[in-house]
């Protein structure tokens, strides 16, 4: 079964747009809001090989571990993470999204797909203007909060549609590690109160992302 | 009435159910060991915990499990026994938490339903988050918040085994 690419694109963009660029405009972030919501239709059930819905969600993940290697890249260069330990976790980060990004390749080329090495355009769009407004460490590691947060709910929402176990199971295997990082990020170097990293017992599960970011 | 889904994965909900209520107990025990600050979070947890089970139970249908898990809980009791301060307790609940990242790992791999899907895949980051909150507050290095480093494990294991960051085996772990 196919997936409606209407459904697929519902709500996503404009909050991330907004959470990406208020990291760069206050040293105060917020923790990704809100509840799990159920505004998706039911995922189709399981099949014997990947749909094209499968192979779009994995096209798109890995162009976001593409974009984040980027982005820690482009962070790095930037400069502005000076504090030792902070520069170490960054740089295990990014050593992180690297691995990521060869293991969703790994299962694009299994189904017969080429790799995605490009980072995702439509999304970078939203990071590449807050990157440039970044002028401390502090907004720095905030933008890569919301990056690390934006990714992971991504796979938390491309879980229910995923109709392959092995590609569902290793983009949660990712998603569980974008939420480690997104932690340390957040309480270790944004000195955010841990319990705004909770807003609800649930992770969201709705698309957060711009509405061409989609690689079909 | 019919179970809400089928019969293996209404069984394997059963077990996660039978989990989570085993760590409610465990936070029990870790919570007094704690400082106010990680008192009222590790109360959050737990409190996330109790949602788990109940949203399990849900699609557990007559598996679910409306007790602890007995073995786990005797697992659990043996290394509760342990903790000498604050950040031993850290410690060992965010060892659980990791232990309870690979369980949902496992059950990711094994799972056919739609619905426990989707459960499953808003509760393991949350769990993820936990533990690594907690061995942050533990002061645990950077690289040891990242047990299986890049991925989270979907390997499980029983009572004996020496691999720490395994989770639970459903067949090691019976729901009684």
């Amino acid at each position: 079964m196919g997936l409606d690419r209407r459904q697929f694109l519902h709500g996503g963009g404009a909050a991330l747009a907004a959470l990406a660029m208020s990291a760069c405009t206050s040293h105060k972030s917020k923790a990704a809001p809100g509840a799990t919501t159920t505004t998706v239709p039911a995922p189709p059930p399981t099949a014997p090989g990947p749909t094209a819905s499968d192979l779009t969600l994995l096209r798109t993940a890995a162009s976001l571990e593409a974009l984040a290697v980027s982005v820690y890249q482009r962070a790095a260069a930037a400069d502005l993470v000076k504090d030792p330990a902070a520069l170490d976790a960054t740089t295990l980060f990014l050593s992180h999204h690297m691995a990521h990004l060869q293991s969703v390749n790994a299962l694009l080329d299994a189904s017969g797909q080429p790799a995605v090495t490009t980072p995702n355009a439509a999304v970078d769009k939203v990071f590449k203007p807050a990157l440039a407004a970044a002028r401390t460490q502090d907004e720095m590691i905030e933008l890569l909060f919301t990056l690390e947060d934006a990714i992971g709910q991504t796979y938390v929402y491309s879980a229910g549609y995923l109709t392959t176990p092995p590609h569902r199971t290793t983009l949660m295997t990712i998603a569980g590690v974008h939420a480690r990082a997104r932690a340390l990020l957040g309480i270790v170097f944004a000195k955010h109160d841990p319990a705004e990293l909770f807003p609800a017992s649930f992770a969201r599960n709705d698309n957060p992302l711009p509405p061409d970011a989609l690689l079909t | 009435m019919a179970d809400p889904v089928a019969p293996p994965d209404a069984a394997l909900a059963g077990f996660l159910q039978s989990v989570e209520r085993t760590t409610m107990e465990a936070y029990d025990k870790v919570l007094p060991q704690l400082s106010e600050s990680s008192k009222t979070l590790g109360t959050k947890f737990q409190g996330h915990h109790r949602d788990y089970a109940d949203a399990l139970g849900k699609l557990a249908g007559s598996s679910a499990a409306d007790h602890t898990n007995k073995t786990l809980s005797l697992v659990f009791a043996a290394r509760l026994q342990s903790m000498s301060d604050e950040r031993s307790a850290l410690a060992l609940i965010a060892a659980i938490e990791n232990e309870l990242v690979a369980t949902y790992g496992f059950a990711f791999s094994t799972t056919a339903s739609p619905d426990l899907v989707k459960l499953v895949a808003t509760i393991l980051p949350v769990l993820s988050t936990h533990a690594a909150t907690l061995a942050s507050l533990a002061s645990v290095p950077t690289a040891a918040v990242f047990p299986n480093g890049a991925f989270e494990t979907t390997t499980v294991a029983g009572v004996d085994t020496t691999d720490a960051s395994a989770g639970f085996d459903p067949a090691a772990f019976p729901v009684a």
